[in-house]
């Protein structure tokens, strides 16, 4: 849940708590990174909360933090000729080096939800102009 | 499904065939419970038929619920990776199908629908062509087509596609501009 604190590590002149939020915008924007993906997808919650403040970075992401374990959902929209197993393994190997990178947590689970496909549009070639003759 | 609304339906469906009993019960002439006479008259029976009234009132209540709140999962095709699940969408493939489709010379509309079955992927395309081609043909190509590029795109091979050539649009294409 976004939001929650969790205890993560213990130095010797206190602990070190990491958010889930803070959990969740590291894979948002590792996921953004990522060749292929043309957003994340947020529910009804997130557009919600779009409308009332900024734009949110951890939009589409659903993150399970532990003590020393996290687990991430994510949900993209894939832009149009990405080969999607590529883009989605990707996806997962950038999110669990991120948060693995940043936070010193044991990423065991990174599904990707893809939830659509961005058709951009297509721009018409120049016309040549043909020779009416050879 | 919730343990309570299982409990729901076991209690409604055993009323259910208490009543069936009961009726048939009355068909045949017999009516050892007397059940007849409380419905029928008595007015001293009113706290029989006010709790009797409020059983079948709360278990129509809680039927109705459990045929409301019947919530349809989201229709996904799954991909198991070493890291996790990648769950794409119905409707992205469908998008991609169609667009696959919508390019094939030929086809002036078309509409997709895919099923996600435990070896493939199955679809059911339906297209309005233009005239003047030869449709076996042109069938065969969007399935080949449409084979080979969700294949390619999503991962996961198509093990089968119907093609329904719905309409064949008769408008006549411009010679000038």
């Amino acid at each position: 849940m976004p939001g929650l604190i969790q205890p993560q590590w213990s130095e010797k002149n206190g602990t070190v708590r990491i958010a889930n939020e803070v959990v969740g915008i590291i894979a948002g924007l590792a996921a953004t990174e990522v060749r292929g993906v043309a957003g994340m997808s947020g529910g009804v919650v997130d557009g919600i909360s779009e409308l009332l403040k900024k734009k949110s970075l951890s939009k589409g992401v659903r993150v399970e933090v532990g003590e020393k374990e996290a687990a991430v959902d994510l949900y993209v929209v894939i832009e149009y000729g990405a080969r999607i197993p590529d883009v989605a393994i990707e996806i997962q190997e950038n999110v669990k080096r991120a948060i693995e990178g940043m936070t010193g947590l044991k990423v065991v689970e990174v599904n990707v939800h893809i939830q659509g496909v961005q058709f951009q549009q297509e721009e018409a070639p120049p016309e040549e102009e043909e020779s009416r003759v050879t | 499904m919730q343990a309570s609304y299982r409990l729901v339906l076991i209690i409604s469906s055993l009323v259910m065939l208490a009543l069936a009993i009961f009726f048939f019960g009355l068909l045949m002439g017999k009516d050892p419970a007397g059940l007849t006479e409380i419905i029928t008259v008595g007015e001293e029976m009113n706290l029989y038929k006010l709790v009797g009234f409020t059983i079948f009132f709360i278990l129509f209540l809680l039927l109705i619920m459990t045929g409301l709140s019947g919530k349809k999962s989201p229709r996904t095709v799954i991909h198991e990776t070493e890291m996790g699940e990648v769950r794409i969408a119905c409707t992205a493939v469908e998008s991609l199908a169609l667009r696959a489709i919508d390019k094939i010379r030929g086809v002036k509309e078309a509409a997709v629908v895919v099923e996600a079955e435990s070896d493939g992927l199955r679809f059911e395309v339906e297209i309005v062509s233009n005239p003047d081609l030869n449709l076996p043909q042109l069938i065969s190509e969007i399935r080949s087509k449409l084979a080979d590029y969700i294949h390619e795109t999503v991962g996961i091979p198509v093990i089968g596609s119907t093609v329904t050539v719905t309409k064949i649009t008769t408008e006549t294409r411009a010679r000038v501009e």
